[in-house]
């Protein structure tokens, strides 16, 4: 353009005529600009529901359906993630020859939850990118990546009100089971197995039946905390990735034991997930945990705006929540209206702490962080509620054996 | 095929420190030889540190001199091959950052059609120069003005038909 205009304005043909090749390079590329049109892109997943860690193979096929040679083609897989690419890459630049098709396959290791590819990017051009015709070419794919799940020890469960159906918690209720839970004096109808030889031959004169514990399906509240300020450190999003596999080992061993289980995420939105059992209610809480956030809103400020009411009257409730002082009379309130509470409190704060080893206060900043949580888990015990504190350098499953003989002694000194 | 044949990388380099050395050899019989230095330093800062702009300005000033050392000197040949060899190494510039975007399949054959293609626009285009340095068309002053104004209307609908696309 320079060139030509110059070339003009000072009448100088040499300018003007060395402005030819630029002309001719030009030309070309507009003349033989190719349509996007002719070409199609395909995708196919090789797993659409898969657990974290898990690697899967995104393969992508183009094609030319024309009869004209596409001189360069640069397609882009747009990820809905930031996802771990562990093989190939998402991109190619090619050429395609008439009705011809090019494969791509590249692995990726995505992260939690429910993602949707939507996009290619697809851009063609000639030789010179001159002629350039892009854009995103609709492919939509689906994949649901749960959380790992892995067996742990059960974990008692207080049982207040039992439902009638026969489980494998013990109810304190004597019955029909297999535990042994009291005698009474004989009465018409019960069977003679059950007699009790030994106080028969201490007393000959009555006759005494064993009782045993009745066997029952517990209902079972899970409750995540999602709200975005109590995980709010460089480890925050590492902790809330472990309470979210917590929640997932403590809903499927649950679940196995034949109980009902509900999930409440609180975070920026009130994800419940109503009770149910078997493995359709697994499939549920799982599909609901993949797709949990930290989030923020006004309204889920304070743990005062769970509505109680959801969860079963008299049912156990288990809550991991990295606790924050404001919270405390929440919870309270919560074990006023009759619910057992369990509370797996993740350490969020240590490891931020851990930074400023160097700093002449860690001892006193350290001391102090321990006696907060200290004081903040003494006050909820002396309110009955029963407190698991969680190191962050503790798996859950590491967490659940030292603590399962604390919940025993719970279990049994409210009995 | 053996990529380092077609190894655009050093050939784009190559062209680039060519047109340098004509272009300063040039500038400096011009006095330009300090303006030189200082965009061919910005270039290699732009290289350096990705700054796409600045291999811009490079390849602008050294097109805008070259034009300046045409009209004001007799060395006509020589500027205007700096100005050719800096629109090969626009291209080949390009073409290799296009190679870097990902994956490539069938590399081997897109540089072997590229470069043909390149020479071939380049090698008539230059042909079609000498055609007209050969003749010596002269132009009078309406005409120069009339070129003038259907190159602004043909470059006005050249934009107006890339923006509907």
């Amino acid at each position: 353009m320079i060139q030509v205009l110059s070339g003009l304005l000072f009448r100088n043909t040499t300018i003007l005529s060395l402005s030819f090749p630029f002309v001719i390079y030009l030309l070309w590329g507009f003349m033989k600009k190719p349509k996007i049109g002719d070409i199609s892109i395909s995708r196919q997943l090789s797993q659409e529901r898969i657990t974290v860690g898990d690697e899967i193979n995104v393969t992508i096929s183009v094609k030319n359906n024309s009869e004209n040679l596409i001189e360069e083609v640069f397609v882009k897989d747009i990820l809905p993630g930031d996802f771990d690419i562990t093989d190939g890459q998402p991109n190619i630049f090619t050429t395609l020859a008439p009705q011809a098709e090019v494969i791509f396959i590249y692995k990726i290791r995505p992260t939690r939850g429910f993602h949707n590819f939507e996009k290619v990017r697809c851009k063609v051009n000639e030789n010179f990118d001159i002629g350039i015709e892009s854009d995103h070419i609709i492919c939509k794919n689906n994949l649901l990546v749960l959380p790992n799940i892995k067996k742990i020890r059960n974990i008692p469960v207080q049982l207040k009100k039992a439902l009638v159906m026969p489980g494998l918690n013990l109810a304190r209720i004597g019955g029909t089971g297999t535990q042994f839970f009291d005698t009474r004096e004989y009465q018409t109808g019960d069977s003679l197995r059950h007699l009790n030889w030994k106080i028969l031959a201490r007393r000959p004169e009555s006759y005494f039946t064993n009782i045993f514990e009745q066997e029952r399906v517990a209902e079972i509240a899970l409750f995540l905390d999602a709200r975005v300020k109590c995980y709010n450190s460089e480890f925050g999003i590492d902790c809330f990735e472990k309470c979210v596999e917590a929640v997932a080992y403590l809903s499927d061993i649950y679940l196995s034991y034949g109980n009902k289980v509900g999930l409440l995420i609180y975070g920026d939105t009130f994800n419940w997930t109503s009770p149910g059992f078997g493995k359709f209610q697994k499939e549920r809480i799982l599909q609901s945990l993949s797709k949990a956030r930290l989030g923020k809103h006004e309204l889920f400020k304070k743990m005062d705006e769970i509505p109680v009411r959801i969860f079963p009257s008299r049912s156990q409730v288990i809550m991991i929540t990295p606790l924050q002082k404001k919270d405390i009379d929440s919870i309270v309130r919560l074990r006023a209206k009759g619910y057992e509470l369990l509370l797996i409190v993740p350490d969020v704060i240590s490891p931020e702490i851990v930074k400023y080893k160097n700093h002449p206060g860690f001892d006193l900043i350290k001391r102090l962080s321990k006696l907060e949580r200290q004081s903040i888990s003494q006050e909820l015990e002396n309110k009955g509620i029963f407190v698991i504190k969680w190191d962050h350098n503790q798996t859950f499953s590491q967490v659940i054996n030292r603590n399962i003989y604390k919940v025993k002694i719970w279990n049994r000194s409210r009995s | 095929m053996n990529n380092s044949y077609y190894n655009y990388v050093t050939l784009t380099v190559f062209l680039l420190v060519s047109c340098f050395m004509i272009g300063s050899v040039e500038i400096y019989s011009l006095k330009g030889f300090g303006w030189i230095a200082i965009i061919t330093g910005l270039w290699l800062y732009g290289y350096i540190k990705k700054v796409t702009f600045l291999k811009n300005i490079f390849y602008l000033n050294i097109i805008v001199l070259s034009l300046y050392g045409i009209i004001k000197t007799e060395q006509s040949e020589m500027f205007s091959l700096s100005i050719i060899g800096i629109l090969v190494a626009w291209d080949l510039e390009r073409f290799h950052s296009r190679l870097q975007l990902g994956e490539v399949i069938r590399k081997d054959y897109l540089i072997k059609r590229h470069i043909m293609k390149l020479s071939l626009a380049v090698l008539s285009g230059v042909a079609l120069f000498r055609l007209i340095r050969y003749f010596r068309i002269e132009l009078s002053i309406w005409f120069a003005w009339i070129l003038i104004a259907l190159f602004i209307i043909s470059l006005n609908l050249v934009i107006k038909y890339s923006m509907k696309k």
